[in-house]
């Protein structure tokens, strides 16, 4: 799992705007792509995104 | 202080976050792991003044907070790398250098590039020094690399000129030591394995070809004095002792003990024939020069490639 701090300071690599932590994905508050918390590192890839 | 540094995962890279943290900074990591790896930064996991993002910085740079330094080292560096990667070496140098600007210039922050001797492609003057301007085939099979960091140098140049941007270029060159990727193709780690297995040492050429190999802690301390100067100009970054491929694989066969045998095949393309850093610059203005020997340094990463391979 990733600490707030860390979560802080990211952002949606598509739409660049805040994420928020959600049953163990990073999910963007704006368009919703959620991005994959692998080993404790958060993969900030929209490749890896997963998109509805 | 707290410094964001692209490329992070890398050779150089983890080194410097090493020192960096060793130095009481705050350290943000973004990589995209295509050639760098976690295995050099897992000895940080529960470092509480690191953190580590996946992430490609071509695509986008956002980050929340205060940045005091943005050093910008994400590029594939070894020729079988970039050729394999061709369009994201081009765009890391290009794309890449234009967002750590872009955020070096929103946060305030000062920004270091990590330019290379490979600026002055096959050179025509020996040794270098930072006013050469090079000599580069743009469309050959090492242009991507070597166009993308000399248009990444213009563009820093640029964003210093124009928006007063605090800047630094540093101009590596062949650097070597623990952490290199053991198949990255370069002359170290293949020379290396090669005494290692006791198979024969593939010198390209007939090994006259020089090199100028500088250990990993003495470029280390010398980018890190760079980041922390104010010198806007590049700062050729080496050492200057230089040998020739040939004598440089007879040492390897003597540090390790090997009974390799050396064999030869045809120099690649535009590879050159001469590389030496003129380092007065770096000499006068940081009060820096390398301090491991050669021997010294190979015998450290001679063990580190043994260790590594026992593990594997």
């Amino acid at each position: 799992m990733i600490d707030k701090e860390l979560l802080e300071i990211l952002a949606c690599p598509v739409c660049k705007a805040d994420v928020k932590l959600e049953k163990g994905k990073i999910v963007c508050t704006k368009c919703g792509r959620r991005y994959p918390i692998r080993d404790g590192i958060p993969v900030m890839l929209e490749s890896e995104a997963e998109h509805e | 202080m707290r410094v964001l540094i692209t490329g992070g995962a890398g050779f150089l890279g983890s080194h410097l976050v090493d020192l960096l943290l060793k130095d009481r900074n705050e350290v943000i990591c973004l990589d995209n792991l295509i050639t760098g790896s976690m295995d050099n930064l897992a000895h940080l996991q529960n470092n509480k003044k690191f953190r580590f993002i996946r992430q490609d910085v071509t695509e986008y740079l956002k980050i929340d907070g205060p940045i005091d330094y943005v050093l910008h080292f994400a590029s594939p560096a070894s020729p079988i790398d970039y050729q394999k990667y061709p369009i994201q070496t081009l765009k890391v140098g290009a794309l890449g250098t234009h967002k750590t600007l872009g955020l070096a210039k929103t946060k305030k922050a000062a920004h270091l590039l990590a330019s290379t001797s490979e600026v002055y492609g096959d050179p025509l003057v020996n040794p270098q020094r930072e006013d050469y301007w090079g000599n580069v085939n743009a469309i050959g099979p090492r242009g991507m690399y070597d166009e993308a960091k000399r248009f990444a140098e213009a563009m820093t140049m640029a964003y210093h000129k124009y928006h007063g941007i605090d800047t630094r270029i540093a101009r590596i060159f062949n650097t070597f030591g623990e952490r290199m990727r053991k198949r990255d193709g370069r002359v170290v780690p293949n020379f290396i394995n090669q005494a290692l297995a006791g198979e024969p040492l593939t010198v390209f050429g007939d090994g006259s070809q020089t090199r100028s190999f500088c250990y990993v802690s003495d470029m280390i301390e010398g980018l890190y004095k760079l980041m922390l100067s104010d010198i806007h100009e590049p700062i050729n970054l080496g050492n200057p002792q230089e040998m020739s491929i040939l004598d440089f694989a007879h040492k390897i066969i003597e540090l390790t003990k090997s009974k390799s045998k050396i064999v030869y095949k045809p120099l690649p393309k535009d590879d050159p024939k001469v590389r030496r850093p003129d380092i007065s610059k770096a000499k006068e203005l940081l009060n820096w020069k390398p301090k491991v020997s050669l021997e010294e340094g190979l015998s450290k990463t001679i063990e580190w490639f043994r260790k590594s391979k026992e593990e594997q």
